[in-house]
C-alpha cells in the first residue's frame, strides 16, 4: 500500500520518507531495510494479487512471502525508473499460479460472510437483498470456475481495481492488448452464465 | 449482456472477501538477510564487458546499401568468417548467455505472444538478459538446439558499441533493413554468423564467440534487442512486436 495522505502528512519536511525510487536503489545495494519498506507498502495488493490466484489464505501468505523473496534476489534484473508495482505483481502472480498448481484442492473467492449468510425473507427489502445474494453467489460461482488467466484480469480489474499496466504486467500482454482480455473474458462469463445472465440488474 | 456484466462485477467487489493481509516484513527480511547474493560469476571480469553482448555479421556487398544504424551494434564484413570461439560445448555454454535465473523473474523484453520463457540467464550485473524458449509446434528449432527462441535484451550505453556481428561476405548472406513497430532494425539471414560481446574499453571481448542463426536485431527506448529464430522474418517480426 503506498503510504495514505495522513502518514505523509505527519512526516516534517526534513524527514520526507524516501521515493520507492530510492528505496529500490538502495535495496538494489543490499540494504534489508529498504526492501522491508517495499514489503510494507505492498504486501496487501500483493497478498490479495495472489489470493486472486490461489482463492486460499495460507497458499497465497506463502505465495507472496516467497514472491517478495525472489524479487529481491532479481533486483538486479529491475530496470530503474520503472514503476516497481507491476513488475512485482507479476512475479507474485507467477508464484501464486505455481502454488495453485501443485496445490491438490481447488479454492475459490468467497463472498463476505454478512453478504453470503441465509436472510429471513419476509419482507420486501429483505427478499431484494435474497435475491441480491443469490445473484452475487451464482456470478462468483462463474468467476471462480473461469481459467485462471481469465480469473485473473477479471479479479486484478474489478475487485483490486488496478490500473491496465499493472493488469498487463500480471497477464504478461502488452498494454495494448489488456482491454480485449478483459472483453474476451466478460464474455466467456456471459457463456458461463448463460440465460441467466440476461437478468442480472432488473431489480 | 456483457455491459451488464461489467456492472454486475462491479458490485460483486464490494461483497467479496478478502482476506485480513498478513505482515510479511520480518519474515521477507529475516529470508533476505543472507550474506552476499553474488553468483559465482567470476568477479574479475569487468562489469563494463557484462554490458555488452551481440554479434557480428558477415556480409560484404550489403554494407555499402546499410543506410540505418541500430545504437548498440557493430557491423563488421569479413571475406570469411573465423571459427568461433566455442563450437562444440553444450548448449548454454555454447551460447555463452551467462548465468541461469528463475525466467519468473524477468520482466523486459517478454513476447507477450509467447509469455513467461522456459529459461533466462543474464551475463554480469544482469545488463544482458536472454531469455530462451523451447521449440515446439509454433517456433521451429534453431539447428539441432531444440531452442525455438531466443531473444536477448541489452540495456543501457547504447551510445557505444555493445555487441559485434561479423557476417562474411556470402552470396547466400543478406542484412536487410526492417522496421520493428515504430524502430530501425536489421535482419540477418543466411549460412550463420559469429556474435560477441564487445569490451567497452576497447580492449579484446574476453567473451567467446559463437555462430548465431537469422537474427532480427532493433534498438527501441535505449534498449538493444536481438531475436534469433529459425521461423523466418514475418514470424519473428509478427513475435518482436509484441515486446512491450
Amino acid at each position: 500500500m503506498e503510504p495514505t495522505e495522513a502518514e505523509r502528512g505527519s512526516q516534517v519536511v526534513e524527514d520526507r520518507p524516501p521515493s520507492e525510487a530510492e528505496l529500490v536503489s538502495r535495496a538494489r545495494r543490499g540494504d534489508t531495510e529498504a526492501f522491508g519498506r517495499l514489503v510494507t507498502a505492498y504486501q496487501g495488493i500483493a497478498f490479495r494479487t495472489a489470493y486472486l490466484v490461489t482463492g486460499e489464505a495460507a497458499e497465497a501468505q506463502d505465495a507472496t512471502q516467497e514472491a517478495f523473496v525472489k524479487a529481491y534476489g532479481a533486483l538486479g534484473r529491475f530496470r530503474e525508473g520503472l514503476p516497481f508495482r507491476p513488475w512485482l505483481l507479476r512475479i507474485v502472480a507467477n508464484a501464486a499460479r505455481n502454488r495453485r498448481r501443485s496445490a491438490g484442492r481447488r479454492y475459490g473467492l468467497q463472498l463476505r460472510a454478512e453478504e453470503a449468510a441465509p436472510r429471513d425473507a419476509a419482507s420486501p427489502s429483505a427478499e431484494s437483498a435474497a435475491l441480491a445474494t443469490e445473484r452475487h453467489q451464482r456470478l462468483l460461482a462463474a468467476v471462480n470456475g473461469l481459467s485462471a488467466d481469465d480469473r485473473l484480469v477479471i479479479g486484478a480489474r474489478y475487485f483490486l481495481d488496478l490500473p491496465e499496466a499493472d493488469i498487463a504486467a500480471l497477464a504478461g500482454v502488452a498494454p495494448g492488448t489488456v482491454k480485449s482480455r478483459l472483453s474476451r473474458a466478460r464474455a466467456r462469463l456471459a457463456t458461463a452464465l448463460g440465460g441467466d445472465a440476461s437478468g442480472w440488474l432488473d431489480d | 449482456m456483457t455491459d451488464s456484466i461489467d456492472v454486475a462485477l462491479q458490485a460483486l467487489a464490494t461483497e467479496l472477501a478478502f482476506p485480513p493481509t498478513p505482515d510479511l516484513r520480518a519474515s521477507v527480511e529475516r529470508a533476505i538477510a543472507r550474506p552476499a547474493r553474488r553468483s559465482w560469476w567470476p568477479s574479475a571480469w569487468p562489469r563494463a564487458v557484462a554490458l555488452a553482448v551481440l554479434a557480428t555479421l558477415l556480409i560484404a556487398a550489403a554494407a555499402t546499401a546499410l543506410v540505418i544504424a541500430v545504437p548498440g551494434l557493430r557491423l563488421t564484413f569479413l571475406p570469411a568468417l573465423p571459427s568461433p570461439d566455442i563450437p562444440d560445448e553444450p548448449l548454454a555454454t555454447r551460447l555463452a548467455l551467462g548465468r541461469p535465473v528463475d525466467p519468473e523473474t524477468i520482466a523486459v523484453g517478454i513476447p507477450a505472444a509467447l509469455g513467461t520463457p522456459d529459461e533466462a540467464y543474464v551475463i554480469g550485473d544482469d545488463r544482458v538478459i536472454s531469455l530462451v524458449y523451447a521449440a515446439d509446434d509454433r517456433l521451429a528449432t534453431l539447428g539441432d538446439s531444440g531452442i525455438g527462441l531466443l531473444v536477448q535484451v541489452i540495456e543501457g550505453a547504447l551510445d557505444r558499441e555493445q555487441v559485434e556481428k561479423l557476417v562474411a561476405s556470402d552470396p547466400g548472406t543478406s542484412v536487410a533493413a526492417v522496421q520493428v513497430g515504430d524502430a530501425d532494425g536489421f535482419w540477418i539471414t543466411g549460412p550463420p554468423h559469429l556474435v560477441r560481446i564487445i569490451d567497452p574499453n576497447g580492449g579484446p571481448s574476453t567473451l567467446p564467440t559463437r555462430l548465431a542463426g537469422d537474427t532480427l536485431v532493433w534498438e527501441s527506448g535505449g534498449v538493444l534487442y536481438r531475436m534469433e529464430s529459425a521461423m523466418g522474418l514475418e514470424e519473428t517480426l509478427r513475435i518482436a512486436e509484441t515486446i512491450p
